[in-house]
């Protein structure tokens, strides 16, 4: 199902509990690099604590629990040599709110390359922020106040500061919870744009409450029902002949 | 192709996984600080009670001696002192001179047993049996404070006091009972025979004069500043300077309201130093801005939507106050009107300001007389160096911290308890 | 004895009070029989038109009471005296015929009774307002009288403080020197000292137990810091002068170099241990208000926990936490008890934490306890010094009211 792109993450048998109730089921899947994966499903279906999955974000959660094997690169990221702190400097994420920090535009794209010391000299560092702005698409919006306080910017602004903050570290992966759902359309729209010219770079793995918004902006689609993966395929393909009735019934807005 | 090679291969460039120990390092720092800093809190406050439980504990027993007293020959003189102190001295079968007599009544609680002997008066002529308290020197032996080892000069009882106390309680005529003293009796110049009577009911009288101003008072400037009081335009104004006042005066050091006391009730007003009515009125003044932010935190926490849906049922805005909010408000204002209460009652300051550090022998009778308070007490018992009065301060600390203990627990029951039956 | 006269008064007022509510509902719940329930308005129910008059009536005796009292020059045996008594019962019987006559169906009793509670209401918030005045004024008041023998600047900026030593002997009611500097020295010195260990100890004792501590941790530590707020500051004192002064003082001796038992550092050491729950539960305060969004966007970033706490949740907790240490510091400067007992007395100028130093708050202590006649220098003395504690706690506690609000509206 799956064709040329290598492979950037592979899961097999991932479960997430949290306490007692389980938020994801025994789920196997191979996410390609370079390439837009979507998450969809109904609420509580679990595709956001896959999503979590990849950066360990569920460690911060004090009973959560992660059982099951996933691999980067390879790399069993679950493994007890693996600091999650590094992991993170890999595999960036972007919520669902812009949480820009209260300090100005340059030190929040500057807060993770200090916090790695990818950054040895001032120049560097300001190569960095611009670089990561450029990335963003937001460089020429605030090349002019860096020095601004951050939350000062609009939202859509706010939301590709902290995705220029995410790039800032160089990661390799980019993921994505719900980025557009605090969004306006034409933030929405810029923010899907620039999406497309970042998947030639990063590996992009999205949640996505909009089908319309995984139709247009992915390479493949992975739907979760009830913590479980029903469906993986190309979006073209899930999206026209879904394999699973219960795909068909979510996308056709039977439920959810 | 899901398989890559098995070997170890790292996560993070090498200089990253470097630099990570250092950042792990500050990690399990910090976390020390934390540690470190809540073992110190911790530490600090199990030092201060255990100093507090090992000087005070023992006040709340005392040593009594049984003296069989010869006073038929010693019936010549009129000084009871005198009478006490050779007949002391015939029991022990020693010359009485001066300096022996001297050494013999500090053995015991002259003043109690001097009582004792003119309550007795008409009886002399024949042997009398006293029971009487030993003096605070000889208590503080008999509790093992003072090193007989230890050279003479450093100490406060002689050689011989110390062979005399032995000899007592190698009779068997030394017990050691339990110090109702310390409740019953009022203040006193001599340790063994001073209490904390008059420092309780001072404090009681106090506390409850505070209460009884402070909590309508304080709970019905809250309910107006909630419900009633203007938003808008100069109004509004008026409030919240009014709540930025109410900050503000929670905040003034409570010496400055013993100023004000010391200013307006006793030189305005004409009323009395020492007496509990300026000390309830000025603590009243103290606990006032406390209730408040307590109250109108309380009831800030009942949601809008309550007074909101019987407002539009008709219900006028003073109905649906009281009716409605005030109600489910009430377990809360209450702990926090109870825990400013336990704040008044540990209040010093003001309370010196008002001069109610007089030395006060008598038990009050009506908020009108002298009195002293228990943290007062403390204060003045701890000016002084014998070991004894360390001891009698340290117990009366454990008295008004039990009390505390205590109160903050009715609070706390009292909410758990108020608030339940009001969620079924 | 406490005079029963003002019971007497209590008693017969309430009396009236009762009366005229029987009487106004009884007629008034017989004109609701009357004209039915249709025609009656519903502000104007017998236990509106009857509130109305009880609580009439009761003004009308508390009043004509007052005035009384006021006439007589505060005579506490107005009771006594038959004119005053008929007055006090005739008064609110007038008042009680007047709501009778007032009892009708289009009467808008409840209006008016709550207006007057809220009137009432309004006048126990107003205590606050009159507390703050009666400060001022007092202070002020006093204060002035001092500063008529001596002056600000000698006050504020002189060196030598020694009130109990008259400046040429036998000149009496006079009394020694006022410059208050040495005293603020030591007050600044044993508050710097104090905000030295409860600053850092504070924060950090808020932040693990907020993000570190087991919940067992937590079960223990907890109470553990609201009993250490709990206990009276004349208990820390008392701790201060029988445990911590001789300690320290033993053990400087034993290090070979003499220290006072009465040193600023125990002083300072006790107060910080005092005022450590105060500045952990107000920074606990300000860091839980720091949006998870920020830490989880930290955390993504790949910081550490202690970074994320470093650079992200104190950065924009700080102004919270600069107003915590406001009022922590205003609570040093202004607290009494422990200074009191565990300080000096006499005034040395000094910046050496292991000297006997004394406070602002002794010194007002050290001038009022004591036979002393009020209004000479000595007392007045301490007026000027509470004005200049009551004005300096009072702006650091209006800094701190408004650096935390500006806070509140970044997160808003």
């Amino acid at each position: 199902m799956v064709e040329d792109k290598p492979i950037k993450f592979s899961g097999r048998c991932v479960s997430v509990h949290y306490g007692a109730s389980r938020a994801l089921h025994n789920v196997d899947i191979d996410i390609p690099d370079r390439n837009v994966t979507a998450l969809i499903g109904p609420s509580g279906c679990g595709k956001s604590s896959l999503l979590r999955v990849f950066n360990r974000m569920n460690d911060v959660i004090s009973n959560a629990r992660v059982t099951g094997e996933v691999r980067m690169d390879g790399i069993d990221i679950y493994a007890p040599d693996v600091d999650p702190v590094l992991l993170r400097a890999r595999v960036g994420m972007v919520f669902q709110k812009p949480a820009p920090f209260p300090r100005s535009v340059y030190e929040n794209v500057a807060y993770g390359p200090r916090l790695h010391g990818l950054a040895r000299t001032k120049a560097r560092l300001d190569m960095l922020v611009e670089r990561s702005l450029r990335r963003a698409g937001l460089w020429d919006e605030v090349k002019d106040r860096l020095s601004m306080p951050a939350p000062g910017l609009s939202v859509g602004q706010q939301q590709r500061l902290v995705l220029a903050r995410s790039l800032a570290i160089d990661p390799d992966v980019i993921l994505m919870d719900e980025p557009a759902s605090s969004l306006d359309p034409i933030a929405t729209a810029r923010l899907e744009a620039l999406i497309e010219e970042l998947k030639t770079r990063y590996c992009i793995i999205i949640v996505t409450h909009s089908m319309a918004q995984a139709a247009r902006i992915s390479d493949h689609t992975a739907f979760l029902h009830k913590g479980e993966l029903i469906e993986f395929d190309q979006t073209e393909r899930l999206f026209t002949n879904p394999a699973d009735i219960r795909t068909q019934d979510y996308i056709t807005g039977r439920f959810g | 192709m899901t398989d890559a090679p098995h070997e170890k291969a790292s996560i993070a460039s090498l200089a990253m996984t470097r630099r990570m120990h250092r950042r792990r390092a500050a990690e399990t720092r910090f976390r020390l600080y934390g540690r470190a800093s809540v073992i110190f809190s911790m530490a600090a406050l199990g030092w201060l009670l255990l100093s507090i439980a090992a000087t005070g504990l023992s006040a709340f027993t005392q040593h009594w001696v049984d003296l069989d007293l010869d006073v038929r020959a010693e019936s010549a003189t009129d000084n009871d002192r005198r009478r006490l102190a050779d007949a002391l001295a015939g029991g022990f079968g020693v010359q009485a001179d001066d300096a022996v007599r001297q050494e013999l009544l500090a053995l015991v609680s002259a003043s109690a047993a001097t009582d004792a002997l003119a309550r007795n008066a008409e009886r002399s002529g024949a042997t009398l049996r006293l029971t009487v308290p030993v003096s605070d020197q000889a208590d503080q032996y008999y509790k093992g404070r003072v090193d007989a080892s230890r050279p003479a000069a450093q100490r406060r009882l002689t050689d011989r006091q110390i062979a005399w106390l032995d000899r007592w309680a190698d009779e068997e005529q030394v017990e050691r009972r339990f110090n109702r003293g310390l409740f019953v009796n009022p203040d006193s110049r001599d340790p063994e025979r001073a209490g904390l009577a008059s420092a309780i009911l001072g404090s009681v009288m106090i506390v409850l004069i505070a209460g009884a101003l402070a909590l309508p008072v304080g709970i019905g400037a809250a309910i107006y500043l909630d419900g009633f009081a203007p938003q808008t335009g100069w109004g509004g104004r008026l409030t919240r300077a009014l709540e930025v006042n109410i900050n503000n005066l929670a905040a003034v050091p409570a010496i400055v309201f013993g100023l004000l006391g010391l200013a307006v009730f006793i030189n305005v007003f004409g009323l009395a130093r020492s007496i509990p009515l300026v000390g309830g009125l000025v603590l009243a003044l103290r606990m006032f801005p406390t209730i408040v932010i307590a109250s109108r935190a309380a009831l800030r926490a009942v949601p809008d939507s309550l007074t909101d849906s019987a407002l539009s049922l008709g219900a006028s805005r003073m109905q649906a106050v009281f009716n409605h909010k005030v109600p489910i408000a009430a377990p809360a204002m209450l702990t926090g009107s109870i825990i400013g209460m336990a704040q008044a009652l540990g209040e010093t300051a003001p309370l010196l300001m008002i001069g109610m550090v007089a030395f006060v022998t008598a038990v009050p009778e009506s908020p009108l007389d002298p009195a002293t308070a228990l943290p007062v007490q403390i204060f003045l018992w701890s000016g002084s160096a014998e070991a004894a009065w360390a001891e009698r301060a340290s117990a009366a600390i454990i008295v008004l911290l039990a009390v505390l203990m205590v109160i903050n627990g009715v609070a706390i029951v009292l909410r758990e308890r108020l608030q339940r039956r009001r969620s079924l | 004895m406490i005079d029963p006269a003002p019971f007497y008064m209590i008693v017969i007022v309430a009396a009236l009070m009762v009366g005229a509510y029987r009487m106004v509902h009884g007629r008034a719940a017989r004109m609701v029989a009357e004209f039915r329930t249709e025609t009656t308005l519903p502000d104007a129910q017998p236990r509106h038109h009857a509130r109305l008059a009880a609580a009439l009536v009761g003004l009308a005796g508390v009043a004509i009471y007052l005035i009384g009292l006021a006439a007589r020059g505060g005579d506490p045996t107005l009771a006594e005296d038959a004119v005053w008594l008929a007055a006090i019962v005739l008064g609110p019987a007038a008042v009680t015929g007047l709501c009778l006559a007032n009892v009708r169906p289009d009467f808008a009793a409840r209006a008016r009774v709550e207006y007057m509670a809220e009137t009432g209401l309004m006048a126990l918030a107003l205590v606050a307002l009159l507390t703050t005045v009666g400060i001022v004024g007092s202070l002020v008041f006093e204060a002035s009288l001092f500063f008529r023998n001596v002056s600000v600047l000698d006050f504020l900026f002189g060196t030598h403080w020694s009130p109990q030593t008259p400046i040429r002997a036998g000149q009496a009611g006079q009394s020694g020197a006022f410059g208050a500097v040495p005293v603020f020295a030591g007050t600044f010195l044993v508050t710097l000292i104090a905000m030295v260990v409860a600053a850092p100890v504070g924060l950090m004792v808020a932040i693990y137990l907020s993000e570190y501590a087991s919940s067992r941790t937590r079960a223990v530590a907890k109470p553990a810091i609201e009993v250490l707020a709990g206990i009276p500051s004349v208990v820390y004192g008392f701790f201060a002068l029988i445990s911590v002064g001789p300690l320290i003082r033993d053990a400087a001796d034993w290090l070979g170099f003499g220290v006072s038992a009465q040193s600023a550092l125990a002083v300072g050491l006790v107060m910080g241990v005092m005022i450590i729950p105060l500045v952990s539960s107000l920074s606990d305060d300000v860091i839980r208000a720091v949006p998870q969004s920020l830490r989880n966007s930290s955390t993504a970033l790949g910081a550490t926990r202690s970074e994320t706490l470093k650079r992200v949740v104190f950065r924009s907790a700080l102004p919270g936490i600069i107003g915590a240490f406001l009022l922590a510091i205003s609570r040093a400067i202004g607290e009494t008890m422990i200074v009191v007992m565990a300080a000096s007395r006499a005034a040395t100028l000094t910046g050496n934490p292991f000297d006997a130093v004394t406070t602002v708050t002794v010194q007002i202590v050290a001038l009022l306890t004591g036979d002393q006649v009020f209004d000479s220098p000595r007392t007045l003395a301490a007026f000027a010094l509470g004005l200049v504690l009551f004005v300096i706690t009072l702006l650091l506690n209006i800094g701190a009211l408004a650096v935390v609000n500006r806070y509140r509206v970044r997160f808003e």
